[in-house]
């Protein structure tokens, strides 16, 4: 049987801030951004959750939950080198480590008994070392498969430890909410809230055959999550499938300019990402949502992957003039590139720049990539990116949701 | 209107009109077919209004008038009808027609003929004469390079440009450059169209019944009209500055390559086997008499192939996005190519051996 570890961070961006400022430290810390503008919690701390405040809510509403909590635009160089720490330490006990964001991996730790005892031991030690070597807390889980092991670091958050053993899983599963199964999103949950079922254990009695009749072959997987059966393997070479990020305007806007500075600064933190990840794509896609929250996305193929700013860039502003939005009034922009793979050739052009022009320019993302690196991300930007309107949200498009 | 046509001589009618039929439905009557009876010959007449073609075929006319019929409709109907006699009756009052052909009858919905677009006169002088096959080369030596998206409109069409006694086509994608020219007899005043690539493949793929047939081309300020045997051609020209190409054919080179031009491109086909359709790099290490090319996709594998050369110059290594490599050597019937190349960074030429008037340019990858 196998043996899988999940470590989850506790409210992991908030606890790095905490750690690195005393001043914090039993305070309640949301990570998000200024709460008089749009936008939502990233992440909050614990002392914030008391609030009621979640991640993903409207900052608006946490600062009117708590208006004494401090807010922190969140410094996400800082969480991604802490996230590296985190991972240097899972590494050595197994290689196969699947992260599934910076604040969560799985870990498959079958077979290690010899060389750091069993799953247990190991779990422990991990959660022994990140407090110890990095000051931070990290809820453990469990079990045989990764569908019990993230329900298990789940049960006693903060700072938990849950085994959940093959015997055990039918009682734990009962009477948990059907939407904490993988793919049980708000759709599959209303059907199944239509034939009475709110519980895993409910839809566990289900017969399979209703299942797939009702949702095909997911059915089937269904059921077999709701027995606690889950034959996923742990990837550890887990490649994102694409690299994006999107912004809310503080107020919508329609200044051409502003969207196209917009765009700009989207591909420039894009195509950083891209460098940083070692990979390029070779699908650039952009989104973009009106007042009446109305949202289209446009797509595009290049002939070869990209990862530099410039390529991403144009590309997006091309999609946006072709989309026929160009003189919307929008409320979110977003930028995207997919098709990941390692960064391939670059096709030069017979027109346009020489290849010295190439050749410079690589080196310039090179040199603002170290600079980033040294100091964090905002270190350094684009003059035409200083003067962007009041309109444009100051702080960084959001990298991801920390839970 | 009322005529009757063996079913062949109908179909090879509709399928030279037949691109020109629009599939956008935005104007319904600009998915049908003119039909127009005369006097023992029908006219066919198709346009999308970017696009016109017309052509005449004998019929027997028994009354003549005008009707446009489903473009869709009609052409599959005739595809299918067996090898007799076609009979078409209109009724131009009911707008209905009737086909008739053997033991089918079809019955269709029409529409009246005063609705449909003429085509646009020739305003313009004629520019050219030449002949049917030389055309045909030109436009396929060269139309394979256009590009392919319609962000830079200018980049989709054929350059068409003639210049004191030579007729020259140019295409680029701007990452190659096809330039084929030919020598005339004549003296041209300097003048350039920028022609949709659509138009000039219709144009070169009309059969005509005498191989010494020529195409007539004719400029407007807006338009270009291509004639023959019985075929006219309008298209609209493509708006916007071709870029200057001259600048960007290299004059010298640091090193030349003469290869068989089979061998190379089945061993460029090979190499790019692994890679992703369109997108694969062939590396190129040209050193004494062979050039390896070779591939690697780290997630698929590695390809090696060498091809025996005959070089003058320095060795060189170099990278190129292997489709264009193939589209040349397919396009080209030589059975020699040179290869002409000057460093990892600059344009290459690839011409077949002892043949001035072909010239493709090619810009080659950086292999990070």
């Amino acid at each position: 049987m196998k043996q899988i570890v999940h470590v989850d961070m506790d409210a992991f961006f908030a606890a790095v801030e905490q750690r690195d400022n005393p001043a914090l430290r039993g305070k309640p810390v949301v990570i998000g951004g200024d709460p008089h503008r749009r936008g939502v919690v990233s992440t909050a701390s614990y002392e914030a959750r008391k609030f009621g405040i979640h991640s993903a809510m409207p900052l608006r509403e946490a600062y009117e939950r708590c208006p004494r909590a401090v807010f922190l635009p969140g410094n996400h160089a800082k969480y991604h080198r802490v996230a590296l720490q985190i991972q240097g330490i899972f590494s050595n006990y197994t290689p196969l480590v699947e992260p599934v964001s910076l604040d969560e991996a799985f870990l498959d730790v079958s077979g290690c008994e010899q060389l750091f005892g069993d799953a247990v031991q190991i779990g422990t030690a991990i959660k022994k070392r990140i407090a110890g070597e990095l000051g931070l807390t990290a809820s453990v889980g469990i079990a045989p498969n990764k569908l019990l092991a993230k329900l298990a670091s789940d049960l006693e958050k903060p700072d938990g430890f849950v085994v959940i053993t093959r015997e055990k899983a039918e009682k734990v599963l009962k009477d948990l909410p059907v939407s904490r199964l993988w793919g049980v999103g708000k759709a599959t949950e209303q059907i199944l809230a239509g034939l009475g079922v709110k519980t895993i254990g409910a839809l566990a009695a289900l017969p399979i055959e209703t299942l797939r009749r009702l949702f095909g072959t997911s059915g089937e997987e269904l059921h077999r999550l709701a027995q606690g059966i889950d034959n996923r393997p742990v990837e550890p070479f887990w490649e994102p499938k694409s690299v994006g990020n999107e912004l809310t305007f503080e107020r919508d806007i329609s200044d051409p300019e502003a969207i196209r500075l917009t765009l700009l600064q989207l591909s420039e933190h894009v195509a950083w990402r891209l460098r940083q990840a070692g990979v390029a794509g070779q699908t650039v896609t952009v989104k973009f949502r009106d007042e009446g929250f109305h949202t289209i996305t446009r797509s595009r193929s290049l002939p070869e992957s990209v990862d530099t700013s410039e390529t991403v860039y144009r590309t997006a502003v091309e999609l946006w003039r072709l989309s026929g939005w160009m003189g919307k009034r929008l409320r979110l922009v977003g930028v995207s590139v997919s098709h990941l793979g390692a960064p391939g050739a670059v096709q030069m052009d017979l027109f346009a720049a020489g290849p010295q022009k190439i050749l410079k320019r690589q080196e310039l993302e090179r040199t603002m990539d170290a600079l980033r690196e040294r100091h964090g991300e905002p270190v350094i930007r684009r003059a035409s990116l200083l003067s962007g309107t009041d309109a444009r949200a100051p702080r960084d498009p959001k990298t991801g949701n920390d839970r | 209107m009322h005529f009757s046509c063996p079913r062949e001589t109908l179909h090879q009618g509709l399928q030279t009109v037949q691109k020109a039929v629009s599939t956008k439905t935005t104007l319904p009557i600009l998915t049908g077919i003119l039909l127009e009876a005369g006097e023992n010959r029908l006219r066919l007449l198709a346009t999308d209004l970017e696009l016109g073609i017309e052509c005449f075929i004998p019929v027997q006319t028994k009354q003549e008038g005008a009707i446009v019929l489903e473009g869709r409709y009609l052409t599959e109907i005739i595809r299918r009808l067996p090898e007799e006699e076609v009979e078409v009756t209109v009724d131009e009052e009911k707008k209905m027609a009737e086909i008739r052909c053997a033991k089918s009858v079809f019955r269709v919905h029409a529409m009246p003929a005063e609705d449909f677009p003429s085509l646009p006169e020739n305003e313009g002088d004629l520019l050219l004469r030449i002949e049917l096959p030389v055309f045909r080369q030109m436009v396929k030596e060269t139309s394979f390079a256009v590009a392919l998206d319609d962000t830079r409109p200018f980049l989709t069409g054929v350059l068409l440009e003639l210049a004191e006694n030579v007729v020259r086509m140019v295409a680029t994608d701007t990452s190659r450059l096809a330039l084929r020219q030919i020598a005339a007899g004549e003296t041209y005043q300097p003048v350039q169209a920028l022609v949709p690539t659509k138009a000039l493949l219709e144009a070169s793929r009309q059969v005509s019944s005498a191989e010494e047939e020529e195409v007539e081309i004719t400029l407007g300020r807006k338009n270009i009209t291509f004639e023959m045997d019985g075929v006219k051609i309008v298209s609209r020209l493509i708006e916007g500055q071709f870029p200057s190409y001259q600048q960007v054919i290299p004059k010298q080179s640091q090193t030349k390559v003469q290869a068989q031009r089979l061998p190379f491109l089945q061993a460029a086909e090979r190499a790019s086997l692994l890679g992703r359709e369109g997108t694969s790099v062939v590396k190129m290490q040209i050193s004494g008499d062979r050039m390896i090319l070779s591939a690697n996709v780290p997630e698929v594998g590695q390809a090696h192939e060498e091809v025996a050369i005959a070089k003058e110059g320095d060795d060189l290594e170099i990278a190129f996005n292997a489709r264009f490599l193939i589209d040349v050597l397919r396009t080209l019937e030589a059975p020699e190519v040179l290869l002409e190349l000057t460093g990892v960074h600059s344009p290459g030429l690839v011409k077949p051996v002892s043949e001035e008037d072909y010239t493709y340019v090619i810009m080659p990858v950086m292999v990070r």
